[in-house]
Formats: structure tokens, C-alpha cells, sequence
């Protein structure tokens, strides 16, 4: 298993650069001039020479490339044009509220969805099964954007139980949370559903029940387990794409994450911000992609036994 | 406009008018001052300050306005002059000017202290200067001071020092100008132009105004918490030189989404609602009996323009710019759209700037007469235009575009709406070659140069994609800033006006739009700043009890 991770470990580094490389030659071609939109309504041409001359603009990109690579490599990600501060700090800073706010939306997601699929798969047909069916198809269709906006209007405004948004402490975490967690709990529903119903059809479930097991120990025993993998790839996924920021949840919120900073540094062309940003995102993407595959490892035997051919 | 560079003993007895005008203007006109009741005032910005660092900050100046102080303050006039503003003393108690209008001397308040306790003195408004002309600062704001002495072999690196400022005593500084510069002591006033203590900003470095630790000013609060986009947390300074603020502390939350903000408003999470930042919810607020009677509305020294590019074809005949001037109705936008609330501008200085005169241009609406012109001009099946929008600009103004596009069809105008990302737009816009666009600007400081020189300089009217090509009114831009008779030079402005507006048809003002504010229910004293931003001292706001939890 040591073995295993380490190797993914290893053949992720291309990735990383890979990444980082496309995202400089991308921003080589955007259009627009970071020191233009440092001074935005007051531009003044002799300032903004002096700026671009300060952020070696005129370079070429063989040499600003590895010249970022290196300094990367010795954990400085340089400092945000734009704001004069260093991205590293900057990203920690960010990184933390980040996590909490995806950790948090990660349990109600897997909890209610994994839940919810269950009940629904156990009575197929039933009106639970249909009920769960369509709120998690109201779920998954509903932007974030809105359904933040109704649970503001209705816990902040309405109601007067939690803060509107900003991120002082956990009761600022609830609504955020819920926001994020049930987009994606609709989706964990309605496959824990298909993969438990497609499970309980299968033949060692007749047999087990066939063996006088209780319907209990059917389901926890044998049906949840095979029933396993494909949520569990699912939900390390979710897992990567919310650590690395969720932009909108984020703005709506005030919370200041790692998604806000991706914005701004989109928005002030302040490439070793953005740098700084996607290096996370692509970090979190293959670590969620390495926490996937340990955990179906650990799910399913066969897996296990694949591995040991493919090393 | 008084109290601003004039000579002898005029500039005496505008310093003490301007002292009574300052005084004057600590009563705010709207609501009733209070006593102090302490408190804390809790606000939200859609945006994220960047840095207290006035040097380095071209946009965002609730911190710097209230963490520093300026030699000179720009206040507000006597409630019978609506609008009118006095240049009133600051850090310096008293100055004088020389009568070649070169040599400006700074007399210090004594006895001002820095939030770390150590005085004011000449030194600091000497190394001041020198920060923001030192080329390692990398500062923003470099162009207030370009006419002091030694200024640009300092910037391009020639010199160690800014050799026209100088300390003549602890409390005296004299600062030298290459020319003469009328529209210096107004920017002085200006908060690009706050004072910063030598010693703790040496140590503080790159990290100065960055956090709270690395920030000191002389000013009514002190910085206490500064999470990026998260919150900002200012506390009253009680040492204060003019006394301590009303307010115990300002909390202030960066919400970057307009919807949230009316409900933090509403929720009682914030006590002052900022028309500007969510344009939309104005009608909501005008229509609530609730929140009808808290409504502030301020005047604002800034207009709204639509920047024709004089160098682009079709613009580069007169004709066809005076056929636009003539297709736009701007009367009815500023009706439907903005309810009325505001004023038609029909020149280059806004209402409420030095100068500004009652006979001031003004432009007709006739569409008909358009149209002969632009067929007079070759294009009798009217003219092709484009019209930028941008994806980051407020909704309101993505209506704006589609409203402008409509009038101008009325006139011959077949104008298209681009649409552009904002990096890209204002580097196109640095090139001069940006189409047709309209953008607000609003009084960094009160002088029509703040304006004129904006959009009219030779290097302005390029960066700004107006490519004003009337040569000698590019020059009378030069020569109006070193006029040093006020009244002349008031009278040379409105003269420039005229000829760029009427003459050449280079400009198209639209209107100035008030600002509205909606005070909470805790709000119990609070004034809009002289040139209508959201910025501002919170110096003179007061809150009731009880406080926030």
C-alpha cells in the first residue's frame, strides 16, 4: 500500500508541472496588463512602465518559467502583484478556511446523500424512494448561487437563527455548508441508490438471504460493502473539487477562501497569485484522486490484488 | 472656492476662514451630532481594501482616511453654500506660499502623536515625500508630487533623495516645486497624500499596511484586525489632536456579493447601507415605510461620461461626435433610470468642483438634427459605432450600454455593444484604442485639474482612448496648472471647457448621480464627505446604544 502511494506521489509531479506550464503559456496570451489593472481609473503610462518593468513582464517566458519552478520548489511562490503580499502566505492563510468549509460541507453531503440513497434503494418504487429521488434531482439542478440565496433569506433574514454570511466562528459555517453539501448530497443519493439496488439484485444476496440472515445484516454486511466503490470514488472527487475552493459559495458567503483568491487573481491578471492557486487545486485534484483509489482499495480485495500486478 | 494658494495676507485670512469652514463642518448637515456615546459602526464593502498604504492604493480609501492624517484637509463648506469646500488645516496648523508660487511652507501642529506615541515632526512629512518618490516603494501615487524639486531624479533612480523637501525646523517644511503648481495644496488634501511616521515605517517595510502591526498613522482610529477578504477592524485612537472620535471602533466586513449585503442590512448585521455598491435595491429602500425616512442622499463631485474616441473613425470628424452629443436624451436616462436623483452635466467639471460656474455648457437633445449632420459628414445611412461593456462592471450599467445604443440609433448611430473582459478592455484603453465607453469619475481632490488634466493631458487623453486632437486646448491644460491667480485660472478653465464641449464636440457628459445612503436604526449622526464617495472619516459618525453583540 506504502509502496503504492508513493508511487502515485511520484508520477504526479508531471502533472503538477504540466499544469503550472499551460497555466503560464494561457495567461502569455490573455489578453490584459497586470500593472494596467493595478492602477485601473488612474493610469497613469510612466507609472505603469515603472510597475512592469518591477514585475519582469518583458521577459521571455523560457526564462520566467524555471525561474518560477525553481523558486516553487523552494516553497516560494513569490508575491501577489496586486498586493504586495507573498502568495505562500497568502494561500495558508486562505487554505484553512477553505477546508473547514469543504470538510463540513463533505459530511452533510455524505451523510444525508448516503442516508437518503439508502432508504430510497430499500423500497423501490415506495413513496420514500420517489421522495428521495426527486429532492435530489431538486438538489443537483439547483445553482448554488440561488439556493445560498434562500437559505439566507429564510435562517438570516426570515428567521434570525444564523449570521448572513461572513466567517467568524462555526454558526457562520452552517449555511455555507449546508449550501455546498446539498448540491452534492443529491448527487451521492441517487447513486448510492443505483449501486445498493444494482447490489441487492445480485446473486450472493439471494444466497445470504437464502443462509436465514436478517434483512438487516443483508444489507450491512454484504449489499453495503459491494454496494462501496463507486461512492466512495465519487465522494473523494467532491472531496478535491471543494478543498480547491468553491468560487460561488465563497463570494456569496464572504468567506475567504482559496476560490476568492482564484477570482481576484483572475480578475488583477496577478499571475504568481493565480499560479499560487492552481498549484493548489491541482494538489487537492490529485490528492482526492489518491484518497479515492486507497479507499476503494481498502473497500474492495480484488482492487488490492490488481495493484500488486500493475507494481 | 476659498482658502486655496493665493498670496500674503489673503492666504492668513483663508487659513482662519478655513479653519471656522473646518469647524463648521464637523457638525454634520444631515442628522444632529451627538455626544460621544462610543459604540461601534459596522459596515460592508464588496471589495477588499488592498492595503492601507495610501502610496499604494489607487482605489480604496476607508482606511486611509481614518488610520491617517494630510497636511491639509478638504471639508465641506457652511450648510448655506451647498457644495462649497474650504482647503482646511490639517497636520499643519498654517502655511504660507510663496508669491512665484514655488515654495510652500508648512507650519506643524505640535504636539501630534503617531499611534506608537512618538511625535509628529518635520522629518516624517519629509520622508513622506521621499517614500513615494523613492523608486524601491514601488508607490501608485507618484504623480501628486512630480513637481517637487529632485522628484524625478528621484523616481528614475538618479538620486538618493528628494532634494526640494526639506525639514527647516522640527515643526517646518519646506517643500520646492520645479514650476509653479496651483493645484498642489489640493492635493495635499487628497488621501493618496497621508503622513507616515518615519521611524515605524522604515521598520515596517514592504509589510507596511499590510496588517495591524505594521500600520501607524496619526488619525482618528487606529487598524486593529485586517483579514484579507474577511473583515477590517479600526478602533478609536483616544490621543487623537482634535479629540477622540465619536465612535469607539468601525468593524468592517467584506461581503462581495450585492444581494448579501442588502440582507446583512436587514438582518441588523451592518448599520449603514451604501447605494453604490448595489445600485438595484434603491427602489426597494425608496418604496419601504421602514427605511424611507433613513435615506441620505449626497451630492457628488464626479459625473458620468461617455468617452468618444476623437482618433477612431467615425469620431474623427467633428460632426459626427456633435451628431452623438445631439442623439443622446440624457434627461430621460437620468429619469427612468436613476429616478432623477442627480444632475445633468454639460461640461467637464461636475458640480461642486472649485470653478464649477452656473453657466456652465450645456448640451441640446435633437436627434433630427443628428442625423443631417452625420449625412453632412458622409453617412447619410448613418454611422457604424461600438460600444464597450464590461463583464465585471455593476448590472446597472450593462442596461446603461443597451439604453445609449437605443438613443443613439434614434440619431443615425448603428451602435454595437462589445462586450470585453476588463484586463482586456483597459489595456486596449492604455493604447488609446478603445471604442466608444462609459466610465464615472468622481473629485480625488477638489481642482477642476482633477478633471481636466484627467481626461485632457497629452498622456491622459491617449491612456483614456479620448485622443483629444485640439492641440491648443491640450496645451491650455499645461499652462492652467500654473496659473497662480484663482480667479484666472477659474476663468481659463471655463473658457477650456467651452472650447472642448461645444467647439469640439470632443467630450459627452451625462449626469451626476446622487449618492444615496440607508442609515440602521443605530445611526445617529452621519455626514457624506465633501466629493460624495463612499469613503470617507468616520471621524464625526456616531452610534447609538445599544452596541453590536
Amino acid at each position: 500500500m506504502t509502496r503504492f502511494i508513493l508511487t502515485r506521489l511520484l508520477g504526479s509531479l508531471p502533472v503538477l508541472l504540466c499544469v503550472t506550464a499551460l497555466l503560464f503559456a494561457l495567461l502569455q496570451v490573455a489578453p490584459g496588463d497586470p500593472a494596467t489593472l493595478m492602477m485601473k481609473e488612474h493610469a497613469d503610462p510612466e507609472v505603469v512602465m515603472r510597475l512592469r518593468a518591477g514585475m519582469h513582464l518583458a521577459d521571455p517566458l523560457w526564462k520566467r518559467y524555471p525561474r518560477f519552478v525553481w523558486a516553487a520548489l523552494h516553497g516560494d511562490l513569490g508575491q501577489s502583484y496586486k498586493l504586495g503580499r507573498p502568495v505562500a502566505g497568502m494561500i495558508l492563510e486562505a487554505l484553512p478556511n477553505t477546508v473547514a468549509l469543504a470538510l463540513c460541507a463533505l459530511l452533510v453531503s455524505w451523510l444525508l446523500g448516503a442516508a437518503a440513497g439508502t432508504l430510497a434503494a430499500l423500497k423501490p418504487g415506495a413513496f420514500i424512494d420517489r421522495l428521495v429521488m426527486g429532492l435530489s434531482l431538486t438538489a443537483v439542478s439547483t445553482p448554488v448561487f440561488w439556493s445560498a440565496l434562500l437559505l439566507q433569506w429564510f435562517f438570516a433574514v426570515k428567521l434570525g437563527l444564523l449570521p448572513v454570511s461572513g466567517f467568524f466562528g462555526f454558526k457562520y459555517l452552517i449555511l455555507p455548508s449546508l449550501t455546498l453539501g446539498l448540491a452534492s448530497a443529491g448527487t451521492v443519493a441517487r447513486l448510492a441508490r443505483a449501486s445498493l439496488r444494482e447490489a441487492m439484485d445480485a446473486d450472493y444476496i439471494r444466497t445470504a438471504r437464502a443462509k436465514g440472515l436478517t434483512e438487516l445484516a443483508v444489507l450491512t454486511r454484504h449489499a453495503l460493502k459491494n454496494a462501496l466503490p463507486p461512492v466512495l470514488t465519487v465522494m473523494a472527487l467532491q472531496a478535491a473539487s471543494l478543498l480547491s475552493g468553491a468560487v460561488i459559495t465563497e463570494t456569496v458567503f464572504a468567506v475567504p477562501g482559496v476560490g476568492r483568491l482564484s477570482v481576484e487573481a483572475i480578475m488583477a491578471r496577478d499571475m504568481p497569485l493565480l499560479q499560487g492557486a492552481a498549484l493548489t487545486a491541482a494538489v487537492m485534484v490529485i490528492l482526492g484522486n489518491l484518497a479515492a483509489d486507497v479507499l476503494v482499495a481498502i473497500a474492495d480485495p480484488r482492487v488490492r490484488k490488481d495493484w500488486g500486478k500493475l507494481l | 472656492m476659498r482658502g486655496r494658494a493665493g498670496k500674503g495676507l489673503r492666504n492668513v485670512l483663508c487659513a482662519v476662514a478655513a479653519i471656522l469652514l473646518f469647524c463648521a463642518a464637523q457638525v454634520p448637515a444631515q442628522v444632529p451630532a451627538q455626544v460621544r456615546t462610543g459604540g461601534e459602526l459596522r459596515l460592508a464593502y464588496p471589495h477588499d481594501p488592498m492595503t492601507a498604504d495610501v502610496q499604494k492604493n489607487t482605489e480604496y480609501f476607508l482606511l486611509g482616511l481614518n488610520v491617517f492624517d494630510r497636511l491639509v484637509e478638504c471639508a465641506p463648506g457652511p450648510p448655506d453654500q451647498a457644495g462649497a469646500t474650504a482647503i482646511a488645516p490639517g497636520l499643519a496648523a498654517s502655511w504660507e506660499i510663496s508669491p512665484d508660487g514655488l515654495v510652500y511652507t508648512f507650519h506643524l501642529r505640535p504636539g501630534v502623536r503617531f499611534h506608537d506615541g512618538s511625535p509628529l515632526t518635520a522629518a516624517d512629512v519629509v520622508y513622506t515625500i521621499d517614500r513615494m518618490c523613492d523608486p524601491a516603494t514601488k508607490a501608485l501615487n507618484t504623480a501628486i508630487f512630480e513637481y517637487v524639486a529632485g522628484a524625478r531624479q528621484r523616481l528614475e533612480g538618479q538620486a538618493a533623495a528628494t532634494s526640494g523637501v526639506a525639514a527647516l525646523d522640527a515643526l517646518t517644511v519646506e517643500i520646492r516645486l520645479v514650476r509653479p503648481f496651483a493645484p498642489f495644496l489640493a492635493l495635499l488634501a487628497s488621501p493618496q497624500a497621508g503622513i507616515y511616521s518615519e521611524k515605524f515605517t522604515k521598520a515596517a517595510g514592504e509589510r507596511f499596511g499590510l496588517t495591524p502591526e505594521t500600520t501607524c498613522g496619526t488619525g482618528p482610529f487606529k487598524l486593529a484586525r485586517y483579514v484579507h477578504n474577511s473583515d477590517q477592524r479600526l478602533v478609536a485612537n483616544p490621543d487623537y489632536f482634535r479629540g477622540p472620535p465619536l465612535l469607539d471602533a468601525i468593524g468592517v466586513r467584506v461581503s462581495a456579493d450585492p444581494e448579501t449585503l442588502r440582507m446583512l442590512f436587514e438582518a441588523g448585521e451592518i448599520d449603514l447601507f451604501d447605494m453604490d455598491f448595489a445600485p438595484t435595491q434603491l427602489d426597494y429602500f425608496e418604496a419601504s415605510p421602514k427605511w424611507r425616512g433613513r435615506l441620505v442622499r449626497a451630492a457628488r463631485v464626479g459625473l458620468y461620461y461617455l468617452a468618444i474616441n476623437n482618433a477612431k473613425k467615425p469620431f474623427n470628424d467633428e460632426r459626427v461626435r456633435r451628431a452623438l452629443q445631439l442623439s443622446i436624451d440624457r434627461r430621460l436616462i437620468l429619469d427612468k433610470m436613476f429616478s432623477g436623483q442627480g444632475a445633468l452635466v454639460g461640461g467637464v467639471m461636475a458640480p461642486g468642483l472649485a470653478c464649477f460656474g452656473p453657466r456652465a455648457p450645456d448640451l441640446a437633445f435633437d436627434p433630427a438634427l443628428a442625423r443631417k449632420l452625420l449625412a453632412e459628414a458622409g453617412y447619410p445611412d448613418g454611422a457604424e459605432a461600438e460600444l464597450v461593456q464590461v463583464a465585471g462592471w455593476p448590472a446597472a450599467w450593462a442596461d446603461l450600454a443597451q439604453v445609449i445604443a437605443a438613443q443613439a440609433a434614434k440619431g443615425g448611430f448603428h451602435v454595437k455593444i462589445r462586450p470585453f473582459d476588463e484586463a482586456a478592455f483597459l489595456s486596449t484603453r492604455m493604447y488609446g484604442d478603445a471604442p466608444l465607453y462609459f466610465q464615472v469619475w468622481s473629485a480625488d481632490y477638489n481642482d477642476p485639474d482633477n478633471f481636466f488634466h484627467t481626461f485632457f493631458s497629452a498622456s491622459g487623453t491617449k491612456v483614456r482612448s479620448i485622443n483629444l486632437a485640439d492641440a491648443g486646448a491640450l496645451d491650455a491644460v499645461e499652462t492652467a496648472r500654473s496659473i497662480t491667480d484663482p480667479e484666472a485660472r477659474c476663468r481659463a478653465y471655463r473658457e477650456l471647457e467651452r472650447r472642448i464641449v461645444e467647439q469640439d464636440a470632443a467630450w459627452l457628459p451625462l449626469f451626476s448621480l446622487d449618492h444615496v445612503f440607508v442609515l440602521g436604526p443605530r445611526v445617529e449622526s452621519f455626514a457624506a464627505p465633501w466629493n460624495g464617495w463612499s469613503d470617507m472619516s468616520h471621524f464625526a459618525t456616531g452610534v447609538g446604544r445599544p452596541g453590536p453583540p
